[in-house]
């Protein structure tokens, strides 16, 4: 069966929203309020691609059923 | 004088026009729950606890979102918002985050299901793992430290109602109310009538909201004036980097506990087909979303509009009783509707749990699907007894409760997680994880205060023990049989 590349993107996308996400405090450029929640929803649109990427592309129902 | 008595008259009529909007939402509630029975496709366990693999996408994502969106999080939640809202942005992450486990475990957790039968996460652990008395202490674990959480759902609304009605309605009366309905649609309709019922919560909790919000807004003086009024202090990060476990505490027991709080993470095995579950997680996605902007917006603006209120809790009905007294009905409605989905999908969940787990598979294996049926109902009653009983103690602030069930329950997620991906899992493994991940969690609850801040700090170190003891011991005992593991992993295409 051939791997399905997007598998890889998915993942990929899903670390590095939770990586930059919950570094978010660390981050020392992030000491204003305008710059901690003009990041927090750009994360929550990076963290939005990641589940489309998930349900659309890397995981679609097609490519999973079960065998008799 | 007469403005004394003017502004009495005013206050009484808002408080009648507060009870008749209520008594209309409750006796609406009664109406869904009653049509939704009236759907029942016959007197089974399937029927009643997974609604006969029925349930569309809208079905699993607005009872998603409705469970998550407790009478907790209209008062409690928007309440920590308002006074932290810099830390919540590990909420929002978590809100993100959930419906990426929930499609990841989901598409597996439902073939398993429907080609078992399954109706709870019990079911696939004590038959993955060979053990009943794996599947018995789960679940009794699971349900005694979940309990409390039901509780919850009643001491929100009726803390509201005695404050808005200056004592007039006592808390027990507001609770009994609250119970009486609430277990009356569960009992009746089961899961169907829980998810219905949980479709009309949230659109009223989403159009309430939708009002609230921009005369809250309005009431601040505007966008510009809350956004230059909002204090940099509880906006921004602490220096250092003083944030950063609050933050990760917020995002752990929000992304986990839709996959890991049996209220909401059983809406897994009800959906018709995997294409309804891929759109609900999509769908939860957004709703989830909803809750997030809700909350900061929310957050935001009270912080501006009552600071400096200490008990956070109470915010936002001071606010609205203050600045916006006709919009009370509004807000009533709202936590009334969040109190209410979140309790009947915790009594459905327990109610299975109790049902299938510990009657049918160790007190009566003999039992008739109309049998089983029957005390599932009655089991939701007893529920909502004993929720109401522990509502009366009136113990503690909100949060406690929803996070220390959450913390909990969230502990056989990577139990469940070895039983869909990882051939090498075994029984002994689960069990050490389990039950070392409940007991650290429980300890850092109740008994010894956390290193960690906020709600998730236990679950942290509880998921951190479990997930070790399941690798380390299950390295080290004796594998399952493979035909055996292969009859769940293996029957993937």
């Amino acid at each position: 069966m051939q791997k399905n590349p997007w598998k890889t993107v998915t993942w990929v996308v899903e670390i590095v929203f939770l990586f930059l996400a919950l570094t978010a405090p660390l981050n020392p450029i992030l000491t204003t309020k305008v710059s901690v929640f003009a990041w927090c929803f750009t994360m929550i649109g990076l963290g939005c691609i990641g589940v489309l990427l998930a349900a659309l592309k890397g995981y679609p129902p097609e490519d999973f059923s079960l065998k008799d | 004088m007469l403005i004394v008595k003017e502004r009495g008259v005013k206050k009484m009529s808002i408080l009648m026009v507060t009870i008749i909007v209520l008594v209309l939402y409750l006796l609406f509630m009664l109406w869904i729950g009653n049509y939704a029975a009236s759907k029942s496709t016959g007197k089974t366990e399937a029927d009643y606890f997974v609604t006969s693999w029925k349930t569309s996408w809208i079905g699993v994502s607005f009872s998603i979102a409705a469970t998550f969106a407790s009478g907790a999080y209209v008062l409690g939640t928007i309440g920590v918002f308002y006074g932290n809202p810099a830390a919540l942005t590990g909420y929002a992450f978590g809100t993100t985050f959930a419906p990426f486990l929930l499609w990841i475990l989901g598409r597996r957790i439902w073939a398993i299901g429907r080609k078992y039968g399954y109706s709870t996460f019990t079911d696939l652990i004590g038959d993955f793992y060979q053990s009943e008395k794996l599947r018995v202490v789960v679940s009794i674990l699971i349900c005694i430290f979940f309990a409390p959480y039901l509780a919850v759902n009643f001491m929100a609304p009726a803390i509201l109602t005695t404050q808005v009605s200056g004592g007039a309605i006592p808390f027990w009366v507001s609770c009994l109310v609250f119970g009486v309905i609430t277990t009356i649609y569960t009992w009746r309709a089961g899961m169907r009538g829980v998810i219905w019922t949980d479709i009309a919560q949230t659109s009223i909790m989403i159009v309430g909201f939708a009002i609230i919000i921009p005369l809250m807004f309005g009431v601040a003086g505007g966008w510009e004036t809350v956004w230059q009024k909002l204090p940099e202090k509880i906006a921004t990060y602490k220096p250092g980097g003083g944030s950063f476990w609050i933050v990760l505490s917020w995002f752990w027991i929000v992304g986990f506990m839709q996959t890991g709080n049996p209220d909401r993470a059983f809406r897994l095995l009800v959906a018709k087909d995997l294409g309804q579950i891929r759109k609900g997680c999509l769908a939860s996605l957004a709703l989830l979303t909803i809750w997030t902007v809700v909350g900061f917006s929310l957050g935001w603006s009270l912080a501006v509009v009552v600071p400096g209120v200490a008990k956070t809790d109470l915010a936002f009905g001071e606010a609205v009783s203050k600045f916006m007294p006709y919009m009370m009905p509004v807000l009533m409605v709202v936590v009334w509707a969040g109190g209410m989905s979140t309790l009947d999908s915790g009594m459905i969940a327990i109610s299975a749990m109790l049902t299938k787990d510990v009657y049918r598979r160790n007190i009566n294996p003999q039992a008739t699907d109309e049998k089983v049926y029957k005390v599932g109902q009655g089991i939701t009653i007893v529920l909502g007894v004993f929720a109401f009983v522990l509502a009366l103690l009136n113990l503690k602030t909100l949060w406690f409760f929803v996070g220390a069930g959450a913390a909990v329950a969230m502990q056989w997620t990577p139990s469940i997680i070895a039983a869909l991906y990882w051939k090498r899992a075994t029984t002994a493994g689960a069990w050490s994880g389990i039950l070392s991940g409940i007991g650290i969690t429980a300890l850092f609850y109740y008994v010894i205060k956390c290193p960690i801040p906020g709600p998730g700090g236990a679950a942290i170190i509880g998921m951190v023990v479990n997930v070790l003891a399941l690798i380390l011991v299950s390295s080290a005992t004796r594998p399952l049989d493979e035909k055996h593991v292969a009859k769940y992993q293996g029957i993937f295409r």
